[in-house]
């Protein structure tokens, strides 16, 4: 079979292609940033908020407000859903293992998973702490908030959900906001949660600075150095070379400038 | 008119237009920062973006323009491609403008890696920055091989380089115009292609989403920073270098100082850069030694030879104390006194206490606005001049050029005064206890407006004689 470039039929494949090359390549990741810039905007406006001073109902029927909560050490707030299909357990169970890594609750803070949905009750949210296996934990609190508060307080944090009404499940963020006297000090996002990134969570609690350094993942063309956790040991990587690649070719573009010139220039001589 | 006195007037008329814009971004920054106009603080971020990389850019596009004009007077640059170069500047420029002005961009002068993505700005405003960029660099990337082309047709690299007074030959005599631009333009090139680097993983992350080392992208991109403002001074003192007979009447000659001093510069220059890394904790610690030592080795021999160089020149010369002379005098005396605030402002132990203060705004506008601009700004009166002849009001000049070094230093100290407060810097609007950083952006803005003035009447000084040298 011979394909003719010229023809209209393939050059309509060709446009086609070439649209379906913008879509993927160009379109598409360009999207992608906007939604993650999106999410992290709203994030960032919500540092430092005041959280409303909301009530809560605890599974035994207790009642307090939020304040009680947060006046002697920092509540770490997490919403879930007790019908949730998707990231809510093993978001929850991702920060159990994490709490047990990390240590700390009880001295140095509390947590507090509130359910988001107007039909859980006390039953469900004690049937969650129970499948999450922290029914018995000190100072982990699962507890339901009127629905008027569950508005107020996303607003605050900067929390969302949206019903879909076709499956009934909700469309939400997996985040830990962590609260101390009553303002945002930092949002976690994220299904899964890290012993490194609650670590440094617990250390801003405390006050204490925490220099962050974007770690680049595993997907990088080139990297500066490797460290191995482990060992502590660092490696270094062909970023490094990279740095003095223009330096190096600077000289080389320079001699062969020079050199290439050296027929046709004028007789200096040196005295 | 020949086309390299067409192109010099069109650099130098360039250079007006854009410096008066730029200037007055930056005195939007400080009247924000003054609390005189609250409402418009959403545009600080834009106009410190507009003002620092159309700032940086301007400079080093006006410090090539005098030394091609110098080395025309001993090598045969091209005139086609100096304006290949004008129209690429202006172009880059106008997709910055729209990046800035219709996106919003807002990630400062050195776009540092990842905020290019972060920002609340949209992507097509990212895109139009780096297209803004990438048009530049590439540019500026032929003008400079151009140049050097232009010097090799002359000269060996060893002749270019005086590395035949370092071997103690006196011969041939190589102006250190040229032994200066070679230099600046061998590291230009260096510096230019670590910017095309940057761009590349800009764009590379834009078009797969993958991310980028930030580590790598920092120094890539400071080693593109740090390199274009050296040598935009560097170029600009190649300039001086070559006027400054003319008016003393006493020779300035390459010699084996002058050659060891300025290689050295070549080598150590691209090492400077890694001061800017001090607060990266994660760059190896003997990377940040490396960084202080070869702030001091760059800076120290060519600014002291030169500075020295030029006292001991005037020094009870018969000089003519015009408004070129002035300002270029001055102008080495501002780099010699803002290199002295980058010296220390690169000591590991000071910078760990002054990096996130005005301080660092502080001396880099020094060298910039007392140093750059100045040697610059004379040179290009220095031209029109030579090609007029236009009688000279040194009293009105003196007058111009006194009204540009109060303004200048007046505006400087402010900044180091809220350094020595600990004022923070990029702040748009200070908070309630830093309230005295507000009140000393109220006294700059005063001294601005006194700078202001001196530019305006300098225009005026220096643009009757470009408008005469029309008909040259």
């Amino acid at each position: 079979m011979t394909f003719n470039f010229t023809s209209l039929k393939s050059r309509t494949v060709w446009i086609k292609i070439f649209l379906l090359l913008t879509v993927v390549f160009i379109i598409a990741p360009l999207k992608a940033q906007e939604q993650e810039k999106e999410i992290l905007e709203k994030v960032s406006k919500s540092l430092y908020n005041q959280v409303p001073d909301v009530e809560i109902s605890l599974p035994n029927n207790q009642k307090l407000l939020l304040s009680e909560l947060w006046k002697d050490k920092p509540v770490l707030i997490n919403f879930f859903y007790r019908e949730c299909t998707g990231t809510c357990n093993p978001f929850l169970r991702s920060l159990k293992t994490t709490v047990e890594k990390v240590g700390g609750i009880s001295e140095d803070y509390r947590i507090l998973s509130l359910s988001f949905d107007p039909k859980d009750g006390p039953r469900e949210v004690a049937a969650m702490a129970e499948a999450v296996g922290v029914e018995k934990q000190k100072d982990w609190m699962f507890g339901t908030i009127k629905p008027i508060d569950i508005q107020k307080i996303s607003d605050a944090i900067g929390f969302w959900y949206r019903l879909d009404s076709k499956t009934g499940q909700f469309d939400h963020a997996s985040s830990i906001t962590a609260v101390r006297n009553g303002k945002v000090i930092r949002v976690l996002l994220g299904s899964l949660v890290t012993p490194t990134r609650f670590r440094d969570m617990l250390y801003e609690l405390k006050g204490t600075f925490v220099p962050t350094y974007s770690n680049p993942g595993e997907n990088v063309l080139f990297r500066c150095f490797r460290v191995d956790e482990l060992s502590k040991s660092v490696k270094f990587g062909w970023g490094m070379l990279i740095l003095f690649i223009p330096g190096f070719c600077a000289l080389l573009i320079a001699g062969v400038l020079f050199h290439k010139s050296s027929h046709s220039r004028e007789p200096m001589g040196l005295s | 008119m020949n086309l390299a006195h067409k192109n010099t007037l069109n650099w130098i008329m360039v250079t007006f237009v854009l410096f008066i814009v730029l200037l007055l971004a930056g005195m939007f920054m400080r009247i924000i920062q003054a609390n005189m106009f609250s409402s418009a603080q959403s545009w600080f971020y834009p106009m410190m973006t507009l003002h620092g990389v159309g700032m940086a850019g301007l400079w080093w596009v006006a410090s090539i323009a005098c030394a091609s004009r110098v080395l025309s007077r001993y090598t045969a640059p091209s005139e086609c491609v100096s304006r290949f170069a004008l129209y690429g500047t202006v172009l880059g420029v106008l997709f910055l403008l729209a990046s800035v002005f219709l996106g919003q961009f807002a990630a400062g002068w050195y776009f540092l890696y990842p905020l290019p993505f972060k920002g609340g700005w949209p992507t097509w405003a990212t895109l139009s920055f780096l297209l803004s960029i990438t048009i530049l660099g590439a540019t500026w990337l032929v003008w400079i091989l151009d140049l050097l082309r232009s010097i090799a047709k002359k000269y060996t690299i060893g002749q270019a380089l005086g590395w035949h007074y370092i071997l103690g030959k006196t011969g041939p005599d190589v102006p250190p115009a040229v032994l200066i631009t070679a230099v600046s333009l061998i590291a230009g090139v260096a510096c230019l292609l670590s910017g095309v680097v940057v761009l590349l993983f800009f764009y590379y992350e834009m078009l797969t989403g993958v991310a980028n080392d930030a580590l790598l992208m920092k120094n890539l991109t400071f080693l593109f920073g740090h390199l274009l403002v050296n040598l935009s001074l560097y170029l600009a003192v190649a300039a001086v270098y070559d006027v400054f007979p003319s008016y003393t009447g006493r020779p300035w000659p390459s010699n084996k100082i002058v050659a060891i001093s300025w290689n050295s510069v070549l080598v150590i220059v691209l090492l400077a850069y890694f001061h800017h890394l001090y607060m990266d904790f994660v760059q190896p610690t003997y990377f940040q030694y490396v960084g202080q030592i070869a702030s001091y080795m760059s800076s120290i021999p060519a600014a002291v030879v030169t500075v020295f160089g030029a006292i001991a020149l005037v020094y009870r010369a018969p000089v003519r104390w015009s408004l070129g002379f002035t300002l270029m005098f001055f102008g080495l005396m501002g780099w010699g006194i803002g290199g002295i605030g980058a010296v220390i402002d690169s000591t590991i132990a000071v910078n760990s206490k002054l990096h996130n203060t005005l301080w660092v705004p502080a001396h880099f506008h020094t060298y910039m606005i007392e140093g750059l601009v100045l040697m610059v700004l004379g040179y290009f009166y220095h031209y029109c001049q030579e090609k007029t002849k236009l009688q000279e009001n040194l009293y009105f000049q003196k007058i111009i050029a006194a009204l540009i070094l109060v303004g200048g230093y007046g505006f400087l100290l402010m900044f180091y005064l809220s350094g020595a407060h600990s004022i923070p810097r990029r702040f748009a609007v200070y908070p309630a206890d830093l309230s005295s950083g507000a009140q000393l952006s109220g006294i700059a803005l005063i001294f601005i407006s006194i700078f202001l003035l001196g530019l305006v009447l300098y225009i005026y000084e220096t643009g009757r004689r470009w408008v005469k040298s029309l008909d040259v």
